[in-house]
C-alpha cells in the first residue's frame, strides 16, 4: 500500500471506524484513540497490507482495541455509571433512533459490536467471523439474540408498529 | 427447508440480516403470504435494525500522511558499484598484462638457436600471457617490411639498364613462388613457438645478428631480391614486385585465420622453419 492509497483509505474508512468505536465504547476520547491506533498500525504495516484488505484490517484492530478498552473500563468504572450516561443521552431524543441507540447500549459489549458490524458496515456472518475470531455459528447466535433483545426493548417502549 | 411456526422466526432474522439465498427468500415470502400474522414479526425485526447514521471523525487531518518522493541513492549505488568494480578489475588486468609483455619483450634470437617445442596440449597461463600482444608492440606489416628492406638496399648511383628486364623476371620467379606455396598446416596441436620468428623474410635478411643470414647459401632467394634491388634504376620494377607481393599477401591473409592455433612450416631452400602465426616475434 502506497502513501496515496493509505490516505485514500483514511478518507474512506476513518468515519466508519470512528462510528464503530464510538458506539461500541460510548466514549469519544477512547474512540479517537482506537481509530488513531488502528491507522497507526496500518501505516506501519502498509507494505504488507493490500488496499482491498485495509478495511477488514482496520476493523479487526479496532474490534480488539475496543474489547481491551472495554475490559479496562469495566474494571475501574461502575456499570451503573455507564448505564446512566446512555440514559441521559437518550432522554434528550425520544425518537426511534435514540431508542435504538439506547437499546443498543443495553446489549453486551460483544453483541453490540456484532450488531454494529452487521448493520453499519454490512459485513456478512462469515466476514464478521473472520474479523472477530468467533465461529459463524457463534456470530449467528449472538446476532439473533441481539435482534430479539432490541425488538423486545422497542416493544417495551411502545415504539413498534 | 420447510417453513413452520418453529423456524419462521429464525428465517425472518436471517432474512433481516440478508443471509438467505434467493430461493429461501421466495419460500419465506410465500409462507408469509399464507400466514399474515407472522408479517408483523418481520416488520418489527426490520425496525429493530440500526438506522444509517453518519459520524465524522474529528482528527482526519492528523491521520493523513504527506506523500514524499524519496530518491534512494543507495539503490543506484548498488547497481553502479558492480559495473565500477568490473571496470576497475578489467583495467587492472590489462595494465598487468601490458607491463608483463613490456618487460618480457625478447631480443631477436638467432635462427640456429631456435627450437620448436611441442606442447602437451595444456594451455598454461604463461602461454596465454604470451599470446597477448598490445597493439603498440605489433611489428609492421609484411609489405612495409619488404619495402623498408628493399629501399634500404637501393643504390644511389648509376644502374645497368640492360639487365633490368632480366632482373625483374628473376625477382618475380625467385622470390614469390619459393616462399609462399610451401605452407603446411598441422592441426590441432598447439605449438609453443614463442621464440620462432614470425616473418622469415626479415630474419633471413638480417638474421639474429643482422648479417649472419645475408650471406647464407640457404637464402638465395632473398639475396637475389636484394641484388636485383641494388641494380635497379627505377622504382617501377619494385612496384611491380610489390603488387605481386600484395597479391600473395592477400592470399596469405585469406588463410591467416585458418593458420591460427596451427604450426606452420616454411621451407626456404633446404632450411625448414617452423613457426606459429599467432606468435609475432
Amino acid at each position: 500500500m502506497t502513501s496515496s492509497e493509505y490516505n485514500e483509505c483514511v478518507k474512506r474508512q476513518a468515519d466508519g471506524l470512528y462510528r464503530f468505536a464510538l458506539k461500541s465504547l460510548k466514549d469519544e476520547e477512547h474512540a479517537k484513540d482506537v481509530v488513531q491506533q488502528a491507522f497507526l498500525i496500518l501505516w506501519e504495516k502498509r507494505r504488507e497490507v493490500v488496499e482491498e484488505k485495509a478495511k477488514s484490517y482496520l476493523f479487526t484492530i479496532a474490534y480488539r482495541r475496543c474489547m481491551d478498552v472495554w475490559r479496562h473500563k469495566r474494571k475501574f468504572i461502575e456499570p451503573e455509571v455507564l448505564e446512566n450516561t446512555v440514559v441521559a443521552e437518550s432522554a434528550t431524543a425520544p425518537d426511534l433512533k435514540a431508542i435504538l441507540n439506547e437499546a443498543l447500549s443495553k446489549l453486551s459489549h460483544q453483541n453490540r459490536m456484532l450488531v454494529l458490524l452487521k448493520d453499519y458496515e454490512g459485513y456478512s456472518y462469515e466476514e464478521i467471523s473472520e474479523l472477530t475470531g468467533l465461529s459463524q455459528t457463534q456470530v449467528k447466535v449472538y446476532l439473533h439474540r441481539s435482534r430479539k433483545e432490541l425488538r423486545a426493548f422497542l416493544v417495551s417502549k411502545n415504539h413498534l408498529i | 427447508m420447510e417453513l413452520n411456526e418453529k423456524n419462521i422466526e429464525e428465517q425472518i432474522l436471517l432474512y433481516v440480516d440478508g443471509e438467505l439465498s434467493q430461493m429461501e427468500e421466495q419460500a419465506l415470502i410465500a409462507y408469509l403470504n399464507l400466514h399474515p400474522e407472522d408479517m408483523d414479526l418481520l416488520n418489527q425485526y426490520q425496525q429493530a435494525k440500526m438506522p444509517m447514521e453518519r459520524v465524522v471523525f474529528p482528527g482526519m487531518d492528523d491521520l493523513l500522511k504527506r506523500e514524499q518522493k524519496t530518491i534512494r541513492f543507495t539503490h543506484y549505488w548498488k547497481k553502479s558499484s558492480v559495473g565500477i568494480a568490473a571496470a576497475v578489475l578489467l583495467a587492472l588486468v590489462l595494465t598487468v598484462a601490458y607491463q608483463w609483455h613490456s618487460n618480457d619483450a625478447a631480443q631477436p634470437v638467432p635462427l640456429s638457436n631456435l627450437t620448436v617445442e611441442e606442447s602437451s596440449g595444456v594451455d598454461t597461463p604463461q602461454k596465454q600471457q604470451k599470446r597477448i600482444m598490445p597493439a603498440s608492440e605489433k611489428k609492421p606489416s609484411l609489405e612495409k617490411q619488404v619495402v623498408r628492406k628493399i629501399k634500404g638496399h637501393l643504390p644511389t648511383g648509376n644502374q645497368n639498364e640492360t639487365n633490368k628486364p632480366k632482373m625483374q623476371e628473376e625477382k618475380k620467379m625467385a622470390y614469390l613462388p619459393t616462399v609462399l606455396p610451401k605452407v603446411k598446416r598441422i592441426r590441432p596441436e598447439w605449438v609453443n613457438v614463442a621464440l620462432v620468428p614470425l616473418h622469415p623474410y626479415k630474419e633471413a635478411v638480417e638474421g639474429a645478428d643482422g648479417t649472419a643470414l645475408k650471406k647464407s647459401a640457404d637464402n638465395d632467394v632473398l639475396n637475389k631480391l636484394i641484388a636485383a634491388s641494388e641494380k635497379s634504376e627505377k622504382l617501377q620494377g619494385i612496384n611491380d614486385i610489390l603488387n605481386q607481393v600484395q597479391d600473395k599477401k592477400r592470399t596469405i591473409q585469406s588463410g591467416w585465420e585458418n593458420l591460427k592455433h596451427s604450426r606452420v612450416v616454411l621451407q626456404l631452400g633446404n632450411q625448414e622453419i617452423v613457426f606459429n602465426p599467432l606468435n609475432k616475434k
